[in-house]
């Protein structure tokens, strides 16, 4: 081992470190095994320091250990093969930091770090693994360089300058590896297990939001979406609609009353009136979150998603079928006058059944001097804005007080939550319909990429109005100065932005995008529909290795590769171990010659061509052996009749 | 061009059939990223090696003479015309031969052990390049013409306490016109310094005279029949003893003839003589009969491939006959 160049064993423990590191950072290992993080540590700090494995029968012990804690681990520990093999693969990792012998030994420590790149893949698709992956592959290709030049002996050759060749063979490897992730087909067949991302727990996109749930998230820096749009700021992207308030928390009474949408190669146009101005586009990366709702501008007009359908609301919100295990690419187009005809207006005049007496007194107050329903709402509006504090931190109201009641005549601090539902209630006392909106607000515009950044904290709530037949935006909660975000962080937001469009959401479509834009040719070939069923691309795609091998298998006859006089030989060795040869290692052909020839046995000829063949490389025989091989009769020769045994 | 995958090569094309059914199962395009990188690594690992062994050319000349059944060292130089430098290139070829260059860029020597089973003229041969760089997933090979021939002697063989006959049937012979008298012998005090050979000086190191004193050389004729059923081993057998005696008398100081079913090399004395010889008897060919004269040959030591052979029946002439069946 301690002839094995440093560089070789630093490129196996960088490995081996990387995959296990990355793994625990996905999230994929329990805390009760990351102490083999400290053993794997361990265990290659010995390795680099030239020490001696551990000795052969600490490692069989450690190693049936290690298979029973993984059938325990999987039946019952964590339950969950996956989870299960992260362990397993840590496990080994761990041990065989232990146990570096043979070079063969290195190449399995680079095979299960491809393994745990892959499982990590499975929990998380962040730019962590980027580095990660970008990391273990130079990695593996400097490991694997090395294990040539080490298996060809020539490893410490000056003029050899192995760094360089790393280099290069590095570089062209990345760039075949960019190429290749490119241009494979992309199917999903999903016969197997379902995808284990985790989505972003988020709060007011269910059937009922309680009231300061938004006060939770609203220091969270997730982002949550990113978004382009040419649209200038704030961008008020609407979620969900709420219309009933019970006094402690909002719900959406229409829920279940969604209609679906069909949609054609997929653009989906909602109902509503056409014609109204110009689109106004806006491009969505949404992460994966717990709520099925699509955001958009107000007045959504067209929205072109992968989806075979989406529901559409009564009130105007537009759902996913189901909760999205994935990040969604799609693009929304808004008409800012169009909106769906107003149903059911008598709900957006619902009022909790108590407590409201001092709010209607003091919305009729404030409103005296108003008016048209527009001039009162602006009124309620301004007075909200101008006389209240923000402040996350709200004291729970006095018992017996409505948090509305401590907000407005209390406490008078709150945040989007308190400022909208005290308004919802008020326009609502004076009979104007009202609801309230819960989705984000988006005002961090990044120059790097020119796209706007939306996190956890951006949710918001605010006011919709119906005055003169439309609905009408109106944001009571005053605007709130947040510190900017450092270039830095903007930038390394541009390059996850990057990482997600066009690594992790990287399509079919996309694919289709870039060979019409590489094949001019095709430009003028119509628009191919995409295939709806993944075996359309995955029978081709599978069918040329596999016929690739089939003519492998098919001119290869069996047993004349180049292994056969070992194998013919070996088989002997084990007819004549049955037969009472005491085997070993030393045992020279020759030597089981004599032995065989005094048990009897006439293996003289097939041992002189066997010589020949593997050591003479006389190729040619080999028909030969196999034929001798063939007629061996391995039962000793009785004394012929008449024949003087003297 | 061949390639082949080496077991690790299974392995690592197996790993990424896995890796290709996982991605295919989750659509992950993480997956599909790791996939490509393992596309990647065997792609390069098959088609570098093919690369590394684009237009190679290889060329080889013996640094000694060659000898049958003998090693002997084999200058190889392996010539690219690639501005990248080649790595890691195994040569494979006749006589067993193996050397690995590590790196070659230009034009690379190095020296071989090698050991021909057989004399002859060896031309247009073929040498087997292999590589597997950079990786050690597949090994690609390619035949290339080895430029340059090189002639295999017979081999010699030790004849052991076997001496020739101390006089030829002839007697001695008068010294040819421009012929000298080769035999030397130690200088001893009191010899005249004018007849020290300062060439054999030059050669063993030592103070040789001139002996005009000494007897003529004798002349031995060596005569080898390898008519008779044909037998490749046989003959080269008698081949092989052609040489050694050769070597042996001219060793004595015999002044030296060939005769072969094919050809003659006249008498002759010292290494040219044996060179002669070899050369004569590394190209030779079985003969089918026996259609020389004998004349003046009698004397010497007669080859025999065998008791069929033609030049049997007058076995009694001859003061030696070896028979090359019977070794």
């Amino acid at each position: 081992m301690s002839s094995t160049p440093l560089i070789y064993r630093a490129s196996t423990a960088a490995l081996a470190l990387l995959g296990s590191w990355g793994l625990a950072l996905a999230g994929a290992i329990s805390p009760a095994f990351l102490p083999a993080l400290a053993l794997l540590g361990l265990g290659y700090w010995r390795y680099l320091r030239g020490m001696s494995p551990a000795p052969k029968w600490t490692v069989d012990v450690a190693s049936v250990l290690i298979a029973g804690l993984f059938l325990a681990d999987a039946l019952v520990l964590s339950a969950d093969l996956l989870v299960a093999v992260a362990h397993l693969t840590l496990l080994f990792q761990a041990l065989k930091a232990f146990d570096l012998r043979e070079p063969w030994d290195n190449l399995q420590v680079f095979f299960m770090t491809l393994l745990q790149l892959v499982i990590t893949s499975e929990f998380t698709r962040t730019l962590l693994f980027g580095a990660l992956f970008v990391l273990i592959l130079l990695g593996q290709v400097s490991a694997l360089v090395m294990a040539h030049f080490i298996k060809e002996g020539t490893v410490r050759g000056k003029a050899l300058r192995p760094g360089a060749v790393v280099a290069w063979v590095s570089a062209l490897v990345l760039a075949l590896s960019v190429l290749g992730f490119v241009a494979v087909p992309r199917v999903k067949a999903g016969f197997l297990g379902k995808g284990r991302q985790k989505s972003i727990q988020t709060v007011g996109f269910t059937e009922t939001v309680r009231l300061g749930s938004f006060g939770e998230v609203k220091e969270d820096p997730t982002v949550v979406m990113r978004l382009k749009s040419p649209a200038p700021p704030p961008l008020y992207l609407r979620g969900s609609i709420l219309d009933a308030f019970n006094g402690s928390s909002w719900e959406n009474t229409f829920k279940g009353k969604e209609l679906r949408l069909r949609g054609t190669q997929g653009r989906f146009l909602l109902p509503g009136p056409q014609g109204q101005g110009t689109l106004m586009p806006q491009e969505f990366l949404l992460e994966p979150l717990d709520a099925k709702v699509l955001f958009g501008l107000a007045g959504l007009r067209m929205v072109k998603i992968n989806a075979r359908e989406l529901l559409l609301g009564p009130e105007g919100s537009l759902y996913l079928p189901r909760r999205p295990q994935r990040r969604i690419l799609y693009t929304a187009f808004s008409a800012p006058s169009a909106g769906p005809p107003v149903k059911e207006v008598w709900k957006y005049l619902q009022l909790p059944p108590e407590g409201m007496e001092r709010i209607r007194a003091l919305a009729q107050r404030l409103a005296a001097q108003a008016e048209e329903d527009l001039q009162k709402a602006r009124v309620l509006e301004a007075y909200l804005r101008q006389n209240f504090t923000y402040s996350l931190d709200v004291p729970p109201p006095p018992p017996g007080v409505s948090p509305i009641e401590d907000f407005l005549f209390g406490s008078r601090r709150g945040f989007c939550e308190h400022y909208a539902t005290a308004m919802v209630l008020m326009l609502r006392s004076l009979f104007i319909p009202a609801r309230m909106v819960t989705g984000f607000l988006a005002t961090q515009r990044n120059p790097h990429g020119d796209y706007y950044i939306v996190r956890q904290r951006d949710a918001h709530t605010w006011v919709e109005a119906l005055i003169g037949g439309r609905w009408m935006r109106f944001d009571p909660t005053p605007a709130v100065r947040l510190s900017p975000p450092s270039a830095l962080s903007l930038y390394l937001d541009s390059l996850r932005l990057r990482w997600f469009r066009y690594v992790v959401s990287f399509s079919r479509s996309d694919q289709m995008r870039l060979l019409r834009g590489i094949w001019s040719p095709l430009r003028a070939l119509p628009r191919l529909p995409e295939p709806q069923l993944p075996w359309q691309w995955a029978l081709p795609a599978l069918a040329v290795p596999a016929l690739w091998a089939v003519r492998k298998l098919l001119r290869r006859p069996r047993g004349t590769g180049h292994r056969l006089e070992s194998r013919l030989y070996e088989r002997l060795r084990r007819r004549l171990r049955k037969q009472g040869l005491r085997d070993s290692p030393s045992l020279s052909p020759q030597e089981l010659a004599q032995w065989a020839c005094r048990r009897g046995l006439d293996i003289r000829e097939f041992i002189s061509v066997y010589e020949r063949v593997r050591f003479g490389r006389e190729h040619e025989l080999r028909g030969r052996l196999k034929e001798l091989y063939a007629s061996l009769s391995l039962q000793p020769k009785a004394p012929t009749r008449g024949t003087n045994t003297q | 061009m061949s390639l082949r995958p080496t077991k690790e090569g299974w392995r690592l094309g197996m790993a990424t059939a896995l890796v290709a059914l996982a991605a295919l199962n989750t659509g992950n395009n993480l997956i599909y990223l790791v996939l490509a990188s393992m596309l990647a690594s065997l792609l390069c690992s098959a088609l570098l090696p093919l690369y590394n062994l684009r237009g190679l050319k290889a060329s080889a000349w013996a640094l000694q003479p060659l000898f049958a059944k003998r090693p002997c060292s084999l200058r190889i130089r392996i010539e690219s015309p690639r501005r990248l430098p080649a790595y890691s290139i195994h040569v494979v070829g006749p006589g067993g031969l193996r050397l690995r260059f590590a790196r070659i860029k230009g034009s690379e020597e190095a020296t071989a052990r090698v050991k021909f089973a057989r004399r002859g003229l060896y031309q247009g041969m073929k040498v087997r390049l292999q590589s597997s760089f950079p990786s050690i997933f597949f090994v690609a090979s390619v035949e290339v013409p080895l430029e340059g021939h090189l002639l295999v002697y017979p081999e010699l063989r030790d004849l052991g306490p076997w001496r020739p006959a101390p006089r030829g049937r002839g007697g001695p012979r008068p010294l040819l016109p421009g012929e000298e008298p080769q035999s030397l012998r130690p200088y001893v005090p009191g010899d005249d310094t004018r007849r020290i050979s300062w060439k054999a000086l030059a050669r063993h190191q030592s103070l040789l005279v001139k002996d005009t004193r000494q007897e003529p050389l004798a002349s031995t004729a060596v005569v080898l029949d390898g008519t008779g059923p044909p037998s490749e081993e046989a003959f080269e057998e008698c081949l092989s003893l052609a040489a050694s005696v050769a070597k042996r008398l001219l060793e004595e100081g015999h002044m030296v003839a060939l005769l072969t079913a094919q050809d003659r090399v006249p008498f002759g004395s010292g290494p040219a003589q044996l060179w002669r010889i070899l050369e004569v008897l590394a190209l030779a060919e079985e003969p089918q009969r026996w259609q020389r004269s004998l004349q003046g040959m009698e004397a010497g030591v007669l080859i025999l491939k065998s008791r069929a052979s033609a030049l049997s029946r007058r076995a009694q002439e001859f003061g030696h006959v070896i028979y090359a069946s019977y070794l």
